[in-house]
């Protein structure tokens, strides 16, 4: 009985050598960079190269026909499961490509999924462009590939992209289910982090003359919306100050009291304004809808259907090492 | 008067054998095992000078004196060093033991930094005498039994009556007493014959040279062996508990010497585990280190033409080699040895491209892991399974590690020693002996397999 | 530890709500989880109660046991060959998971007790280690309002009673007392509601229908300092010993009911056999998904006409 035990293990144990690859038989992916052109699939795909970086691009009727034309490119195999960031540009339907790195066993799930407007952005080697936007989308937890696919398919708000040109971000794209609808530049993206209870941003106000401004970085939010027969979103924010060339004297407590009164009445316009574009778009960024539904069971209005009522409360509580 | 006329026949061609008649009195003993001073002292001056009575026994001031009845027991004293006197049909044997020992030395084996530092010698006495001057009891028991055709060697089983449990006594002077063999060297050659070690790599009996640990274990209720002519003592039963922890932290505190009892346990696991996890995670499950990691391995391992699990074997072989050859070279050629191995495993080996710099430091951990330990059963045993692990670690990936860490709980919990599971205090969960190897804290009991009596301080 | 074999009751539990009956429960009762899992905890307790049966040994009850085996193994190699080793072909692995299983039965039955002992810590440090970390990620937008009735929560209760409870009646030891098995029954039962929370919290209600192990993809968040991350391979151990123990508690019984026990090394290959069949054919892995509550209750019923000899005295 033994024996024949002994006999199976050294058999199988002597002949399987499934899913055993080499460390230098894999190429390590980075980024991959998804066009549509034609009707067929670009992909170009950055591998590490020791110190470096090399690219690998192929082009295929779909999307699996392309990731196999670009491992036959190199010679060794390619792996997915250290991916940092998945570019895609304008003509790509995003809804596939999701749900084929969702259904893909072989890739990890915590890259960052951007927007890019340019496609010529592998030229310099020394540079790593997948860690570069990883490193950089790291705080914001909301970019990672996890979160976009939890938003798709439950669809509690709708999603937006980070836009990539090559060398910085700009600004973020709304999207409106699997569509791209429109774009917010980068100070309307400075205001909607805190409406998402994000932290982290800087808002830029002017002071009373045109030339004069101050910038409060913000620490610690607090948004909160109730439904009712209006909509009120109800702010509360803690700062800190971080430049001041106005006339007001912040040692005293009124002059500190102006500064707030200031960001305030200006942080206000601000929402409204973003609020009435998100509701002309019909882009359900902030999750109202949920709240909706949860308060009045199949309603049939949807957030653009209702009137919003904003609350700031900016609370300036540190301000650097200068007194005044 | 025939018993001479034996020993004359037989013992023919015995270069060392010595007859003397005094006075019609017989004086035989063997030159090389009988000291010369015992004998003038006791004999040589007090025959010649007296009157001989009836009762031989009166006249010799020695210690110990012993009337012999049979042959067979002539034979054993004369061999032992007594010196025999056969007075007409009174025959009587003198203890003249010569001294052929070297003196209580420092433990060679089990060096610890605090404690005492006396340890066995290859005398019986002394060894005996060593235990019982930390044990001034009368209730330390000790039942002999000699061993071996030819040797005859003293064996003697130590207890403590009314602490251990006397079934595991009576078993062992039983399987004692059933051995038939020409002749022991050393006691852990008795090891094969007390328990069935067939099944486990493992130790089940504990080898040691301290006359400390013999004495805490003897109050634990265990059992405890000593063999003439060698320097170490057997300790039944031994669980795994008892190999992992040295003695002296019962010397030193409680809340500092807790940290390195379970870092003990950490490198048990180490010792096993470490060449194999290395295999799964750079050639079947990559996902789990780091990316940077990942590229680093990447870039040192260009040079290699090896695979992984050869690399692994071939760096583990040289430093079993290494090992070996450390132990049985003369110290005299030492350092050129360390030197070589030195060259040969750090800097050559690495930039001729047969092993990657990583493969040298999984070895290196894995070594010194292992050599916490001070039993070489021990370190035996881990080998085996640091080589089972590597294989199924380089078919299956972590699902074949985990799955050769259940089995290797499976082969612990299933070997016992003389009825008592092997992985006692974890498996059968016990907090008490528990307190007492791998954790240390205030404990006032002795554990139940061990002994009836439980109590053992009173506060 | 004392003579209370109790403790593999907890495996028991557990083991059939991998892949199959998690995402099963939660696609049927929605944000509704903790009165499902408190109404088919009394559910479960009544059944306990309800049916203490003196077991025969017969050949119905190594074939229900079987049932038990296969579809344990089903879920565990697709598991293992979705998520660990991708190319490797089924029946390899689940070759050494049998040997091993086999090698635990060629032992006494203590031996089975022991390792449940050290395989429960085990099991309890990956779960504590992991939803400890896994507490920032949790959603609380997540459980808003889906239009699910009563009916649908009664449901689900029941097929959260029919997973957890099953197994405990094939196995059932004469030697344990009842109202250790009711304790054991509900810590099993707060793990799993809080396992269920968990998943629910951080993946959201359309995504846990879609998924195919929910519970494997929330522990791919899991990271205790920058540098370890990735280790879902390591803490869905949990999982694994779970199957592992199931199904060499099932061997355990079967042994039990056999007159020659050296008949045991030939179930289990057969058993093997079969599920390797049953991987090959997509059909039959979809029944394992729809219909193993039907199964598992139709065997319950079976179970109880085939030793029908109540025993109505408390211990």
């Amino acid at each position: 009985m033994k024996k024949i035990l002994l006999i199976l293990i050294c058999i199988f144990a002597l002949t399987g050598c499934y899913n055993y690859y080499e460390l230098d038989e894999l190429d390590v992916a980075s980024s991959i960079l998804v066009e549509h052109n034609d009707g067929k699939y670009d992909v170009t795909v950055e591998v590490y190269d020791e110190k470096k970086t090399k690219t690998v691009k192929a082009s295929g009727k779909t999307l699996t026909e392309a990731f196999e034309n670009a491992d036959r490119k190199t010679a060794k195999n390619i792996y997915y499961r250290h991916l940092n960031a998945i570019l895609l540009t304008e003509d790509v339907d995003i809804k596939e490509v999701v749900y084929f790195f969702f259904r893909n066993p072989d890739t990890n799930d915590n890259f960052a999924f951007v927007y890019t407007t340019e496609t010529d952005i592998y030229t310099d080697k020394d540079k790593n462009i997948g860690e570069l936007i990883n490193n950089n989308l790291k705080q914001n937890e909301m970019f990672t590939f996890f979160e976009i696919m939890k938003n798709f398919t439950n669809k509690t708000r709708d999603l937006t992209f980070p836009i990539f040109d090559g060398k910085r971000f700009t600004g973020i794209k709304t999207l409106k289910g699997t569509k791209i609808i429109g774009t917010l530049d980068e100070k309307e993206d400075n205001i909607l982090m805190p409406l998402i209870n994000k932290t982290g941003t800087y808002l830029d106000t002017k002071c009373d003359d045109d030339e004069r401004h101050f910038v409060i970085k913000i620490d610690s939010v607090d948004t909160d919306y109730k439904v009712d027969k209006k909509i009120k979103v109800k702010v509360k924010i803690e700062a800190s100050l971080r430049e001041l060339t106005c006339d007001i004297d912040t040692s005293k407590v009124e002059g500190l009291k102006k500064l707030e009164k200031i960001a305030n009445d200006d942080f206000k316009d601000k929402v409204y304004s973003l609020i009435n574009k998100f509701k002309e778009d019909k882009t359900d960024t902030l999750g109202i809808n949920t709240l909706i539904n949860d308060k009045y069971h199949n309603l049939d209005k949807r957030f653009y259907d209702f009137d919003y009522e904003v609350e700031t409360e900016i609370s300036i509580y540190k301000k650097g090492l200068l007194l005044k | 008067m025939n018993f001479l006329s034996r020993l004359l026949d037989e013992y023919v061609e015995v270069s060392d054998f010595v007859v003397k008649n005094i006075k019609d009195v017989y004086i035989i003993y063997l030159e090389s095992l009988a000291d010369q001073d015992k004998i003038n002292d006791y004999i040589l001056k007090i025959i010649p000078k007296s009157f001989i009575p009836k009762d031989i026994k009166k006249l010799i001031p020695a210690p110990n004196v012993k009337s012999i009845k049979s042959y067979k027991d002539l034979n054993l004293y004369l061999n032992t060093g007594f010196t025999i006197i056969i007075n007409k049909k009174q025959i009587i044997a003198v203890e003249t033991k010569a001294s052929l020992n070297r003196s209580v030395d420092k433990p060679s084996t089990e060096a610890t930094l605090f404690g005492p530092k006396d340890s066995f010698v290859e005398n019986y006495q002394t060894n005996l005498g060593l235990i019982k001057r930390r044990l001034k009891s009368s209730n330390l028991k000790d039942t002999t039994i000699n061993i071996g055709k030819y040797t005859k060697t003293m064996c003697s089983v130590l207890y403590i009556d009314g602490v251990a449990k006397t079934d595991i006594v009576h078993d062992i002077m039983k399987k004692l007493e059933s051995i038939d063999i020409d002749g022991v060297n050393d006691i852990g050659q008795l090891k094969t014959f007390l328990i069935n070690e067939n099944r486990n790599v493992f130790p089940g009996v504990k080898i040691t040279e301290r006359p400390d640990v013999i004495t805490n274990a003897l109050l634990l209720g265990k059992i405890v062996l000593i063999l003439d002519n060698s320097p170490y003592a057997l300790i039944v039963p031994a669980f795994l508990a008892d190999f992992i922890n040295p003695i002296s932290d019962n010397y030193t505190k409680a809340l500092n010497i807790n940290f390195l009892k379970i870092l003990r346990i950490v490198c048990f696991f180490i010792a096993i585990i470490v060449p194999a996890f290395y295999v799964a995670v750079t050639t079947i499950n990559q996902e789990t280190i780091p990316t940077e990691l990942l590229i680093n391995l990447q870039n040192q391992r260009i040079d290699v033409p090896f695979p992984a699990l050869m690399e692994c074997i071939m760096a583990l072989l040289i430093c079993e080699i290494l090992r070996e050859s450390d132990i049985r070279f003369p110290s005299s050629y030492g350092s050129a040895i360390s030197i070589l191995g030195g060259l040969v495993l750090g800097e050559a080996a690495v930039t001729s491209g047969i092993v990657s710099p990583i493969m040298i430091i999984v070895a290196a951990i894995t070594f010194i892991s292992s050599m916490i330990f001070t039993d070489q059963e021990v370190i035996n045993g881990l080998r085996m399974w640091r080589f089972l692990f590597l294989f199924v670690a380089s078919v299956f990936g972590l699902y074949g590690v985990g799955l050769s860490i259940i089995l290797l709980f499976i082969n612990l919990c299933n070997y016992e020693v003389f009825n008592k599971p092997y992985f006692y205090p974890v498996a059968p969960f016990d907090l008490t002996y528990l307190k007492e190897t791998l954790i240390k804290s205030k404990n006032i009991r002795r554990s139940r397999y061990l002994s009836n009596n439980r109590i053992k301080e009173r506060v | 530890m004392k003579k209370d074999f109790n403790i593999l009751n907890y495996f028991n539990t557990r083991a059939l709500f991998m892949g199959v009956g998690l995402s099963r429960v939660l696609s049927t009762c929605h944000e509704h989880i903790i009165i499902t899992v408190f109404i088919g905890m009394l559910i479960g307790l009544f059944f306990l109660y309800l049916f203490r049966l003196e077991m025969k040994s017969s050949i119905i009850n190594i074939f229900l046991n079987c049932v038990i085996i296969i579809i344990a193994l089903v879920i565990l190699i697709n598991m293992i060959s979705t998520m660990y080793l991708t190319e490797m072909p089924k029946f390899m692995i689940g070759v050494p998971f049998i040997l091993l299983s086999l090698y635990l039965l060629s032992k006494k039955e203590i031996v089975l007790y022991r390792i449940g002992g050290i395989l429960l810590a085990i099991n309890l440090i990956c779960y504590f280690l992991s939803f400890l970390s896994l507490l920032k990620y949790v959603n609380l937008n997540n459980f808003h309002y889906t239009n699910t009735g009563i009916n649908k929560v009664l449901l689900a209760a029941f097929q959260y009673a029919i997973f957890s409870v099953t197994p405990t009646f094939f196995m059932r030891n004469k030697d344990t007392k009842d109202i250790s098995i009711y304790k054991m029954y509900i810590i099993s039962s707060i793990t799993m509601c809080v396992i269920f929370l968990f998943t629910y919290g951080i993946l959201g209600s359309t995504l846990t229908g879609i998924v195919r192990y929910p519970e494997y993809l929330i522990l791919k968040e899991v990271m205790i300092s920058e540098a370890v991350q990735n280790i879902e391979n390591i803490v869905s151990f949990m999982w694994i010993i779970d199957a592992f123990m199931i199904i060499s508690n099932c061997g355990n019984s079967i042994k039990h009911n056999l007159n020659n026990k050296n008949y045991i090394y030939i179930i289990f290959p057969v058993l093997l056999f079969i599920t390797s069949y049953m991987n090959n054919h997509y059909e039959y892995l979809l029944m394992v998904y729809h219909y193993t509550h039907f199964v598992l209750a139709g065997s319950l019923i079976l179970l109880w006409l085939a030793n029908r000899k109540l025993i109505f005295v408390k211990r």
